[in-house]
């Protein structure tokens, strides 16, 4: 019978709070606020938690620091939540996991009866033929074999994920008495120290420790018991301002260059620490006998935490198993609490006189020594243990008891000091696993190098954070005989076929023995195979057991036991942590006239980050604003880039396919670029603004990357010249109709007609006195102006043109309406309608490539390109007015045969039938000629190939 | 014709005062400039200082160009800085600088400035310029990069080139202020990702009334 506590012989109790009260599969328990959901439910006397993986059986509260399965609940929706370290809330749903209909009366409990009669490993080998029965069974043994549920709906879940940042000096990991102590090393050499613990509180297992503290170098801490001790050292550090402490922070991965990963509640820390020090300590050894899983059965520091912490009095009628004084300690204080302390069994021989021994023996509690336990009676509960000698075989004795303590040693907490970099190895001496050799920067101490008194613990604690502050060699560590404690046999061999190893997996000696006699007698395949520390506690219970087991059971001596790699996480991660929030991983870039667009109702294209106008009312209609009256769209995403300098024209010339020699100011040219394998990746404009001052303009895509080269080549080639990358500097519109000279001569001073600004012309000039550039090009077939000014004034300048040219009734449009203006007068768009083995005489832009000059930038392989002559070409065409449209990147087919394929393929709202560019063979690109088109509903119709645009061909209209 | 702030879009979802400034429209407050201070003593604050003025030197004479904004600034390390109250410059590299100053002083900066010897771009509007402040701020920056950028490392005047929330930024320190200076185009972008993990913190937008230009490093 387990109950709340009130007073207690040899300690203080905590605290517990306020009341408040939670449910639990449906049913009340009332708890305080500094309850834990198993303190509550142990002290309410809900000792069944959860059922078993595989057989359905029942499971307790073992260790109450939420290492094994047992502690896993679902907690308002939200499964595998640890019940061990999760606080209670009032109002808060705790269910049960893996149980139907409840944890009470599971039906798939009939497993622990049925599955034992399947072959070992049945999994693997049954439900294969037929093929169909596989999905099925499949279906069913996960039903039956699982954790909790996810609500995949999420609308439970109201959490924000977070990614922080640290960089401490030194990183503590483990909030005990030796991590205490290594913060303070560390602070005391003046470091910034981050100091980390799983538990919602600092202290570690001194915080039910009632020993007295003695030798201790701080000598503030003598004489006091070490739950008192560890508390005053909690308080000293915590007027330290370079020490943070995260509590409840679970530290899941350690990687290279002091990279700590840890988690707490939906947040994520990446911590990059000049020196970690692990503390993380060590929890009760693991003993297999028969039925050693059931409810009932608590680890000696899990007792302790109850009483000590949560004043929960775990059961009544009480057996200890143990190996050293610490078990005569968790008898006292269960004494202390109002428990009938039926038996101690000792597994020492007799002659040993620990402090706590001989207050036990005076208590006259009954000692057994040079035994153990053999097997658990009982199902939801115990109600009785047998004990006999610690090499196994018959029992010699019973005891009825509700409660049964384990405290057989200790088990070094190693995964965190292991990672995949080192395995532990077997310490003969110490009777542990250990890692000896850690990184550079990373340091260990405390429990996890053998369990020590508080006083040595204190001191190694320091040594090595005073080791990890200044970069020195990792002190070494001692252990006394008499803080050495002997290891019982791994299993003990007694009577019985449910001697767990695992019991996060369920998996028993008898099916680890089985697997290794069908072969899987390494240590690795045996895992695998069994699934042995592959549940949700990673072999943190069970990897020294295995270890242990998988050398004896292979014929190996105990003494080369080496467990499974370890490697994270090493506690349970959230997805939702790793994951964190999308929208910060993708930023928009939005152009300075933004906002304009979404006043105007824009439906918005992404193109890459860029969020861009894609159409305004309908692109089709767009077209005919632009054909018949005057319309206006947001250029600023081209790139722009200025060069000016003594060796401007120089520069170019190497740089670009075209000359520049006789380029006249105030002219502006259609120009491409190569790349030095001559391949076409470029178009714009370039344009000469003032004497040696040209303004080149780039294809959104490649702006950076062109500013890049030219950078490149300026720190290869001697260039006296100045490149500047005015893209973000500025920002650009196009103002495109037949009536948009008309409209800008209203604005400027400048004359505008025809014989003063012609066709492919740049002038400098200013619209209500922000200065800006006119650049006359014709991209959309009409004529038109590129406007370039100030970004800064990109929504104002905007406004002011819409409410200007509503005379003239302009209208804005979109990109989309842009790519039907283009392809109308035949314009490619490198990358869109060339790939990375398109020559620019193939695309059909030969024209703008002079190279007669000395050398520039792809000449040779031009050269090659001119001379091997045309495979494939670039043309526009039409298609019948009644033909339906393809899509961009269709097939050309001759004779069956792919002979090509479409890049750009829209309806041309002017031409009122389809039109497009394709790739196709040279010998099909003749003007006239058909070819046959593929839709990707597998219709065929036929193009014609043009040799001009399909609109304005003269290009009367541009240039008018 | 007024200049208009990258956030202009963010103005728009709160009650914001604006006031103009050297012909820019810039937020005086959100709304509530108590409300603001209070951030601004007890928890984190963000600022739009787009408007001041940037100008970058770029190439092999770029410190003697700094010397002519500011005398001393030939002399500083790189990702140090020199400054007073009306201007910083920031050295970037040992041939890049970048030239913080009040609002509306670019222009007589560009013309003290030999364009001949470095190249000079006025980056004015081209990039964007947000302001953390409050006691708090650097929990919103360990939420935000994966810079060290720990105040006894990172300490006042020190220039750091990288990015946050995966923008690329420079950020000039001063006592009570970190300044992140970042391409316009992805400038409300930042907004939205710093005031999304700063709402545990307490991070509210501010103005130029709460947090006033000023580029002294002590300040």
């Amino acid at each position: 019978m387990a109950k709340r506590i009130t007073t207690h012989q040899y300690c203080d109790l905590p605290d517990l709070g306020e009341r408040l009260s939670f449910k639990f599969n449906g049913k009340n328990i009332k708890a305080f606020t500094s309850d834990s959901i198993t303190s509550a439910l142990i002290a309410s006397e809900k000792t069944l938690l959860t059922r078993s993986f595989k057989y359905h059986r029942p499971r307790g509260a073992y260790d109450v620091f939420g290492q094994g399965h047992e502690s896993l609940v679902t907690v308002n929706k939200e499964p595998n939540i640890l019940a061990d370290r999760t606080r209670v809330e009032d109002g808060m749903f705790v269910e049960s996991q893996n149980v139907w209909p409840s944890v009470d009366f599971d039906i798939a409990a009939v497993n622990d009866v049925l599955v034992p009669m399947l072959p070992n490993g049945f999994y693997y080998k049954m439900f294969h033929k037929p093929k169909w029965i596989w999905p099925i069974a499949e279906h069913q043994i996960r039903k039956v074999a699982g954790l909790g549920k996810i609500d995949v709906t999420g609308k439970h879940v109201d959490r924000r994920y977070e990614k922080h940042y640290r960089f401490p000096d030194v990183c503590v990991v483990g909030g005990g008495p030796s991590g205490l102590a290594a913060a303070k090393g560390a602070l005391d050499e003046g470091k910034q120290v981050l100091l980390i613990d799983d538990n919602p509180e600092l202290g570690g297992h001194a915080l039910h420790s009632i020993l007295p503290v003695v030798n201790c170098s701080n000598s503030a801490l003598n004489g006091i018991p070490e739950y008192k001790a560890v508390k005053k050292l909690i308080e000293e550090l915590a007027e330290n301002t370079n020490l943070e402490v995260m509590v409840n922070t679970s530290v899941f991965g350690l990687y290279e260059d002091n990279l700590v990963a840890a988690q707490c509640d939906a947040n994520l820390f990446k911590i990059r620490a000049e020196s970690v020090v692990l503390a993380p300590g060590a929890t009760d050894r693991h003993l297999v006998f028969e039925n050693n899983d059931r409810p009932g059965i608590l680890t000696a520091r899990g007792v302790e935490n109850l009483i000590m912490c949560h004043a929960v009095l775990p059961g009544k009628d009480t057996v200890v198993v143990t190996t050293h004084d610490g078990g005569f300690h968790t008898a006292l204080l269960l004494k202390g609490a109002g428990a009938n302390v039926v038996a101690i069994i000792d597994g020492r021989e007799p002659g040993s006189d620990g402090e706590f021994e001989k207050q036990v023996r005076n208590l006259a509690i009954p000692i057994y020594k040079g035994l153990t336990v053999h097997s658990a009676h009982g199902k939801k509960r115990i109600n009785r243990v047998d004990v006999g000698p610690i090499s196994g075989g018959d029992s010699h004795q019973s005891f009825d008891c509700d409660l049964l303590v384990m405290a057989v040693g200790f088990k070094p907490q190693v995964n965190l000091l292991s990672m995949g970099r080192k395995r532990p190895e077997w310490d003969s001496q110490r009777q542990i696993l250990r890692v000896n050799d850690l990184p550079s920067g990373m340091y260990s101490t405390g429990d996890v190098h053998g369990t020590a008194s508080f006083s040595r613990l204190y001191t190694e604690g320091t040594d090595s954070g005073k080791a990890a502050a200044l970069n020195d060699d990792a002190p070494k560590t001692e252990r006394t005989a008499d803080e050495i404690i002997m290891a019982l046999p791994a299993d003990i061999e007694s009577a019985g076929t449910h001697h767990f190893i695992c019991k996060c997996m369920d998996v028993t000696r008898t099916e680890a023995k089985a697997s290794i006699d069908e072969g899987y007698d390494q240590v690795e395949s045996l895992k695998r195979y069994s699934s042995m520390g592959m549940g949700p506690c990673q072999g943190k219970a069970c990897h020294e057991a295995v270890a242990r087991l998988a050398a004896i059971d292979t014929g190996i001596s105990e003494a080369k036991a080496v467990p499974t790699t370890m490697r994270p996480p090493f506690s349970g991660v959230s997805f939702g942590v790793l994951a964190g929030r999308a929208p910060h991983l993708s930023p928009i870039r939005r152009t300075p006239i933004h906002q304009c667009h979404i006043d105007h109702g824009v439906k918005f294209l992404d193109a890459g980050q860029w969020k861009r106008p894609d159409s305004y009312t309908n692109p089709q209609e767009e077209v005919g604003f632009v054909r018949n009256g005057l319309g206006m769209i947001d250029v600023s995403t081209l790139g722009k880039i200025e060069i000016n300098g003594p060796d401007a024209v120089a520069f170019l010339h190497f740089m670009l396919p075209a000359k520049y020699a006789k380029f006249e100011v105030g002219r502006t040219r259609y120009s491409i670029m190569v790349g030095e394998d001559g391949i076409l990746f470029e178009d714009g404009t370039i344009s000469h603004l003032e004497q040696g001052k040209y303004y080149l303009t780039t294809t959104t895509g490649n702006q950076d990357a062109i500013n890049a080269l030219f950078q490149w080549w300026l720190l290869v080639e001697d260039f006296d010249v100045q490149v500047k990358n005015l893209s973000l500097a500025n920002a650009a519109v196009n103002v495109t109709g037949a009536a948009s000279r008309e409209f800008l001569q209203k604005l400027v001073e400048i004359d505008m007609s025809n014989k003063a600004f012609p066709y492919m012309h740049c002038r400098q000039t200013s619209i209500a006195d922000v200065p800006v550039s006119f650049y006359r090009i014709g991209f959309t077939g009409e004529l038109g102006y590129e406007i370039h000014f100030p970004a800064e004034y990109g929504e104002s300048m905007w406004r002011y043109l819409m409410t200007e040219g509503e005379t003239f009734g302009i209208k804005p449009f979109g990109v989309e309406t842009q790519r039907i203006l283009r392809l109308e007068k035949g314009h490619l768009i490198p990358g869109t309608d060339s790939d990375a083995l398109s020559s620019p005489y193939e695309t059909g832009v030969g024209f703008a490539i002079k190279d007669d000059k000395v050398d520039f930038v792809g000449k040779a392989f031009l050269k090659h390109f001119k001379d091997r002559g045309l495979d494939n070409k670039l043309v526009p065409y039409q298609l019948d007015p009644s033909s339906p449209i393809p899509d961009d990147g269709v097939a050309v087919l001759e004779n069956g045969e792919i002979a090509g394929r479409v890049t750009s393929s829209r309806m041309s709202p002017t031409m009122k039938r389809g039109i497009g560019l394709a790739w196709v063979r040279n010998d099909m690109s003749g003007s006239g000629n058909n070819f046959t088109i593929r839709l990707a509903d597998g219709q065929d119709v036929t193009a014609t190939v043009l040799d001009h645009a399909v609109y304005d061909p003269e290009g009367l209209r541009l240039k008018s | 014709m007024i200049k208009t702030s990258p956030l202009s879009g963010i103005y728009r979802n709160h009650p914001v005062k604006l006031t103009e400034f050297s012909g820019w429209q810039i937020a005086d407050n959100f709304g509530n400039a108590e409300r603001e201070l209070i951030h601004l003593s007890q928890g984190s604050v963000l600022a739009d200082w787009s408007h001041i003025g940037k100008i970058s030197l770029s190439g092999s004479d770029a410190a003697k160009a700094a010397e002519q904004t500011i005398t001393g600034a030939s002399k500083i390390e790189p990702l140090r800085s020199l400054s007073n109250q009306n201007m910083a410059a920031l050295r970037l590299t040992r041939n890049d600088y970048l030239i913080l100053c009040q609002s509306g002083m670019e222009t007589d900066l560009l013309e003290k400035i030999d364009h001949k010897i470095t190249t000079v771009i006025d980056q004015t509007g081209a990039l964007g310029c947000l302001v953390l402040g409050g006691p708090r701020r650097d929990e919103v920056l360990q939420r935000s990069t994966a810079m060290d950028l720990r105040r006894d490392r990172v300490i006042a005047g020190s220039v750091i080139q990288s990015s946050i929330h995966t923008v690329s930024m420079t950020l000039y320190r001063t006592k009570h202020f970190d300044i992140i200076i970042h391409p316009r185009n992805l400038s409300e972008s930042l907004y939205d990702a710093l005031m999304d993990v700063g709402i545990g913190v307490g991070l509210v937008p501010c103005g130029i009334s709460t947090v006033p230009v000023s580029f002294e490093e002590g300040k």
